[in-house]
């Protein structure tokens, strides 16, 4: 068998690997868009998957799709949503700005697999059209934007919110063991006058849930989803009742509060709710730069230094210096807060630049977005277990 | 890009290829779209009206 096989779109024929469910487009970007190494989330993969599974199951409700071709698009969907088909996404996030290449490359996938289903020819788009089926009711403008906000909801609240809340957890356990401590206050890094060592703890727990806080009010606006919208906002070449049937079965398959956003013209010319809610991160990354930063001024030494906290010895320190022990994990979460500012930056940059219609930032957005919640969960977890319980 | 209003009547592929024959021939939309036997005059005027294309409709 041949390791490559011919399909065709408006643009003329090319050739696509035998063994990936992907098309012509997505084939086409590959070649168009050989830029660094930064691939699509697999978090934007997976909110594809679920959106695309919602408008086949809404627009077969609708009567917009016939229902075997909806059932077809329903499994081949189940199986991009659970991860089984992330080896045929290889795209770029540095491609068109809309991420409509991404969109296809869901919407090809999907096809294939379903036209594999019931036993067609792959590329034949027959019985499952990408655009005419898998795309049915829907646009890159509005189906991207939605996959963002899917995305980002479920690293936020599946990933980020419990990574926080369990290094919140741990520093209040160690506020509370060392209430009677007695020490001296600093101010200005000076000597000033005394507190307790619970106390002073007990002050990045309340830095700490009030990030909490923050990141649930965001929340309420990366819930809001543009699905719906299609080219501009307008609804266009959808069923009155589609939007709003399907942010209820995106609701139904990830379990979070999803809503169709009332103004969807807004959803796709701006992305203020991320910037928004990536302004929450860079909070956060400012409140774990303090504490990060305190750790390793309090445990410095051990002879020489403040010495006030003993931090644990996870790995020799120096290849030079015989017995060094440094406060690595600090390190680490200090080198994570400035990259989740800098992703901020790019993110408060991109989302500015919107025009008429569209912003087209929106695959540079979400990739530096989750990259910033990917960050800070894993740090927390990494400065929670190998820094503060041992502190 | 009035063509896409053709998008659930014709499909996809049907309407690209009204659009580029339309580029390609200094055509206007409803003349390639006759010339091409791909949708009759009667629906091209019941079909693609731009008022209507500034909702969903059922």
């Amino acid at each position: 068998m041949a390791d490559t096989r011919i399909e065709s779109d408006t643009m003329g024929e090319i050739e696509v690997p035998n063994d990936r469910y992907y098309g012509c487009q997505t084939a086409r970007s590959l070649i168009n868009f050989d830029i660094g190494n930064d691939t699509m989330p697999p978090g934007v993969i997976r909110a594809f998957g679920i959106l695309k599974q919602a408008a086949a199951k809404t627009n077969v409700a609708l009567k917009q799709l016939p229902s075997e071709v909806g059932d077809l698009i329903i499994a081949a969907s189940q199986e991009v949503l659970d991860g089984k088909l992330n080896d045929h996404f290889p795209l770029r996030v540095w491609q068109t700005g809309s991420g409509t290449q991404s969109n296809m490359n869901a919407n090809e996938v999907i096809a294939n697999r379903a036209i594999e289903l019931a036993g067609g020819v792959l590329g034949s788009k027959d019985p499952v059209h990408p655009n005419d089926h898998v795309n049915r009711a829907q646009s890159s403008n509005d189906t991207f934007p939605t996959a963002m906000h899917i995305a980002a909801a479920e690293a936020m609240v599946h990933d980020l919110l419990p990574s926080v809340r369990a290094l919140r957890v741990a520093l209040q356990e160690k506020s509370e063991a060392w209430a009677g401590i007695v020490k001296i206050g600093r101010t200005h890094l000076m000597d000033a006058v005394p507190l307790t060592l619970g106390q002073e703890v007990s002050g990045w727990v309340a830095q700490l849930d009030a990030c909490l806080r923050r990141l649930d009010f965001v929340l309420d606006d990366v819930f809001e989803l543009a699905l719906g919208g299609t080219a501009v906002g307008t609804g266009l070449n959808t069923h009155p009742l589609f939007a709003q049937m399907a942010a209820d079965e995106i609701c139904n398959i990830t379990g979070l509060s999803f809503c169709s956003a009332e103004n969807k013209f807004a959803q796709l010319a701006a992305h203020d709710a991320l910037v928004s809610a990536s302004g929450a991160l860079n909070t956060l990354a400012a409140c774990l730069m303090k504490i990060a930063n305190d750790v390793r001024w309090l445990g410095s030494g051990p002879r020489c230094g403040i010495g006030e906290l003993s931090l644990p010895a996870n790995e020799p320190g120096s290849s030079i210096m015989p017995g060094k022990v440094n406060p690595t994990q600090s390190e680490a979460m200090t080198m994570v807060c400035c990259q989740v500012m800098g992703n901020h930056t790019a993110i408060t940059i991109g989302g500015s630049q919107g025009n008429f219609e569209l912003n087209v930032f929106k695959p540079m957005m979400i990739h530096n977005f989750l990259h910033s919640v990917q960050l800070l969960t894993d740090a927390c977890r990494s400065f929670r277990e190998h820094c503060v319980v041992g502190m | 890009m009035l063509v896409t209003a053709l998008n659930n009547h014709i499909g996809y592929d049907k309407a690209a290829k009204i659009a580029k024959h339309a580029h390609e021939h200094g055509l206007t939309l409803k003349q390639s779209a006759l010339e091409l036997n791909l949708v009759t005059e009667e629906e091209f005027e019941a079909w693609v009206r731009p008022e209507d294309m500034t909702g969903s409709s059922a």
